[in-house]
């Protein structure tokens, strides 16, 4: 083990940037979702 | 029904499109970081989060004001945009934030300066909307909103520079010449990428917001037509 | 309508007002001389037996040289540094993988008797800088000592007495 480096941690990465997708795509989808009530009601 | 190509369409999809290549370049052309390794590259989703989140509450803050002045519906209803989707990319700035930590600092999180403003931003900013949602009468929200708005911007600041006013486990603010060239790019393409989703977001709300005032305005005209007057008059 | 107008004006200056005072106040009011985020060494060494049993957070950069691991493997000891002054450090939580030499740590637990420091949390700080590998590895101290809040404290302490 390399002292002081940390090695691999992809699952890390993988984690944050799909939570950050999934966070993105649920608000654009609630978005166009009360916007479609809104605009039709 | 057909709907016209809007401008924020364009935006929208310009923001979707660069999120993908600034993501691609950070995950597999940038280098890994010489401590971090890998885990760096959750820099290149966290640093455009945080500064659009404080973006976006500025511009609340400055909407907020105007709305006070003059009283229209379209300022109160970018307001609550603003705020909406910056409370959303705050919580995004938190999760990444904490995955983050539990790889370099080793806890998932603490309570440092920098954190703890940064969770009571989002908990004050969902508070504007709390308050938003219990106001019945649209002039009066209106009116609500915007104050809590600008009362709320105080921890905005108080984020940016507690790093620097006082001690903390999270470092200060990076600048160009900090950072390797090869991260700084994927780092401001998904700025701009992030800044042009946020808007289109915010574009969609704001068109939600006056299209529900619309419709109040047909249920209950007698309830909502003098715009800004009180409800016991 | 017009009286509404002017009485919404008058919140929005004075919601400003409140505001910038709130804010004016937790920047100028000196709220970071009483509430600490972590401890220099310095500072611990300062408040002597005083400090013994509480619980309290201590931040420093890890002294080169001083990092040793029982030969049970359970139990890591090292020292924390300021430049000045150095506690030593006991503790049996695993270190995170950045955990080096001349990496910035912040631990919280307590002093004991014996003037160690005990903690179970041991968190390594991370710097400003982001570099790829082979760049600038080489230990320099001071330049880590810069991740440090305290040291930035003290270069604006002296620049303030220069003046």
């Amino acid at each position: 083990m390399p002292d002081g480096v940390i090695v691999g941690g992809w699952s890390y990465v993988i984690a944050a940037y799909s939570v950050t997708a999934a966070g993105l795509i649920a608000y654009a989808w609630s978005l166009v979702h009360r916007r479609r009530k809104a605009e039709l009601e | 029904m057909t709907r016209q190509f809007k401008w924020d369409s364009g935006l929208g999809l310009l923001g979707l499109l660069l999120l993908f290549v600034g993501s691609y370049i950070g995950l597999f052309v940038a280098p890994a970081e010489r401590y971090m390794g890998e885990t760096q590259r959750i820099m290149y989703v966290h640093v455009p989060c945080a500064w659009n989140a404080m973006l976006l509450y500025t511009l609340a803050f400055i909407f907020a004001i105007v709305s006070l002045w003059t009283h229209r519906p379209k300022w109160d209803a970018v307001t609550t945009a603003a705020v909406e989707v910056g409370i959303v990319l705050n919580a995004l700035l938190l999760v990444q934030g904490s995955i983050w930590a539990r790889a370099t600092w080793g806890v998932w999180w603490d309570w440092d300066v920098r954190l703890t403003t940064s969770l009571i931003m989002v908990l004050l900013f969902a508070g504007v909307l709390a308050l938003r949602s219990f106001v019945h009468d649209a002039g009066r929200r209106a009116t609500w909103t915007a104050i809590a708005t600008i009362v709320a911007f105080v921890d905005v600041p108080l984020v940016y520079f507690c790093v620097r006013w006082w001690r903390s486990l999270h470092q200060v603010q990076s600048t160009p010449d900090t950072v390797a060239p090869m991260m700084v790019v994927p780092l401001r393409i998904n700025a701009f990428a992030i800044l042009f989703l946020a808007i289109w977001m915010m574009a969609q709300r704001v068109r939600v917001e006056l299209a529900r005032r619309a419709q109040d305005q047909v249920a209950e005209p007698e309830r909502i037509a003098p715009i800004g007057g009180s409800t016991n008059a | 309508m017009s009286s509404e107008r002017n009485r919404r004006r008058i919140l929005a200056v004075a919601a400003i007002m409140v505001a910038a005072g709130v804010l004016a106040f937790l920047a100028f009011g000196g709220i970071g001389e009483n509430l600490v985020y972590y401890w220099s060494p310095t500072e611990l060494q300062a408040s002597g037996e005083q400090a013994q049993g509480a619980t309290i957070r201590l931040g420093g950069l890890v002294e080169p040289g001083s990092i040793q691991h029982s030969e049970d493997g359970l139990t890591l000891k090292f020292a924390v540094t300021d430049g000045e002054a150095s506690i030593p450090i006991n503790t049996t939580s695993v270190p995170p993988a950045m955990f080096r030499e001349g990496v910035g740590v912040v631990v919280e637990g307590s002093v004991n008797r014996a003037g160690e420091f005990e903690t179970q949390r041991l968190l390594v700080k991370h710097d400003n800088q982001y570099q790829a590998p082979g760049e600038g590895e080489s230990l320099d101290m001071a330049e880590m000592m810069k991740s440090m809040q305290f040291e930035m404290e003290k270069q604006d302490k002296e620049k303030e007495s220069a003046e």
